[in-house]
């Protein structure tokens, strides 16, 4: 029987952080989603979100877009095919995870 | 995050769309339309001339009626939502093609019109024969109801449950009233549409009065 925690090793840790994940989950639910949509649902701070997202545009799991909605400024976040990925290979790791503890 | 936390969020992000209550007004407010070209359906004189000319205005004014209630629920969306709580933009399928869109709009909001009115015409022809009219209607009443229980389990939301409820009751009620089918059936549709633009109705005052606009938060950041 393989040891479950070996598997700790394999899960992404930029993702597995409670706020980019939520972050990330989001994101993969959507097209694309404004920062007053993520700063909603997730109850972070702005420069506690601003930072995460930046984090994540490093790491070419997320593109952020500057643009106006009429006369209002607005920044649009959606998931790179990347991140989409590593999402779904993070899913994955933890589906298996947590069905190898006995 | 536990499994199931993150597919509670992705249900949370997915309903977001019904979050204010203003595309069952929409809905609402369509259904009452075509409550209304079906009640004239039977008000004017059946000669050829009428016919065509129904048939010409209502493809006219529903396909307005259609672009219309879409560009003013997209302005109330700029207004009321997205200042509030955010805008999202759900995922298209990706493999289809739109080379004009509006052409494209106009034609499945006609044939989603045509199908409605000819499923309603066929009910009444289909059944008329085998079932009483009472029957009639409150089978009538629960097919309206289901779209809205398959809503309400596919994205969660207890008032869809609650609204498709309602609709089977008033199927019930008018099949045991009816004077006629074609009556029957029209105010079942009337009703769908009236109870969906109150349940939206409601939607819409709770979420104003427990949100509020935020400034962008990019501002200045």
């Amino acid at each position: 029987m393989s040891n479950p925690l070996r598997n700790l090793d394999d899960f992404d840790r930029l993702i597995h952080e409670p706020a980019r994940l939520m972050i990330v989950t989001i994101l993969y639910t959507v097209d694309k989603a404004d920062f007053i949509y993520l700063l909603r649902e997730t109850g972070m701070t702005r420069g506690n979100l601003s930072t995460h997202l930046t984090r994540l545009e490093e790491a070419g799991y997320i593109q952020i877009e500057k643009t106006f909605r009429g006369k209002i400024p607005q920044t649009l976040c959606s998931l790179t095919e990347t991140g989409r990925r590593a999402f779904e290979a993070y899913r994955r790791w933890l589906k298996q995870f947590v069905e190898s503890i006995p | 995050m536990a499994k199931n936390e993150m597919e509670e969020i992705i249900q949370r992000t997915q309903r977001y769309w019904c979050v204010d209550g203003l595309a069952e007004i929409g809905f609402g407010i369509f259904m009452l339309l075509v409550t209304l070209f079906l009640l004239l359906n039977i008000l004017i004189p059946h000669d050829p001339t009428s016919i065509f000319l129904f048939l010409l205005g209502y493809l006219v004014i529903a396909g307005l009626g259609g672009f219309g209630l879409n560009s003013i629920y997209r302005q109330l969306k700029e207004r009321i939502t997205y200042p509030r709580t955010g805008y999202v933009a759900y995922r298209r399928p990706s493999t289809i093609a739109y080379p004009n869109r509006h052409a494209s709009r106009l034609v499945w909001i006609i044939l989603l019109l045509v199908f409605i009115f000819t499923l309603v015409t066929s009910l009444i022809g289909v059944l008329q024969n085998s079932l009483s009219i009472g029957a009639n209607l409150t089978l009538f009443g629960i097919i309206m109801a289901l779209p809205l229980y398959l809503l309400g389990g596919a994205y969660g939301v207890w008032r869809f449950y609650l609204l498709g409820a309602l609709i089977a009751v008033l199927g019930l009620v008018v099949g045991r009233n009816a004077f006629s089918e074609s009556i029957g059936m029209i105010s079942i549709l009337g009703g769908v549409g009236l109870l969906t633009i109150i349940s939206g109705g409601f939607t819409l005052v709770n979420y104003k009065r427990t949100t509020r606009s935020l400034d962008d938060p990019s501002r200045g950041e």
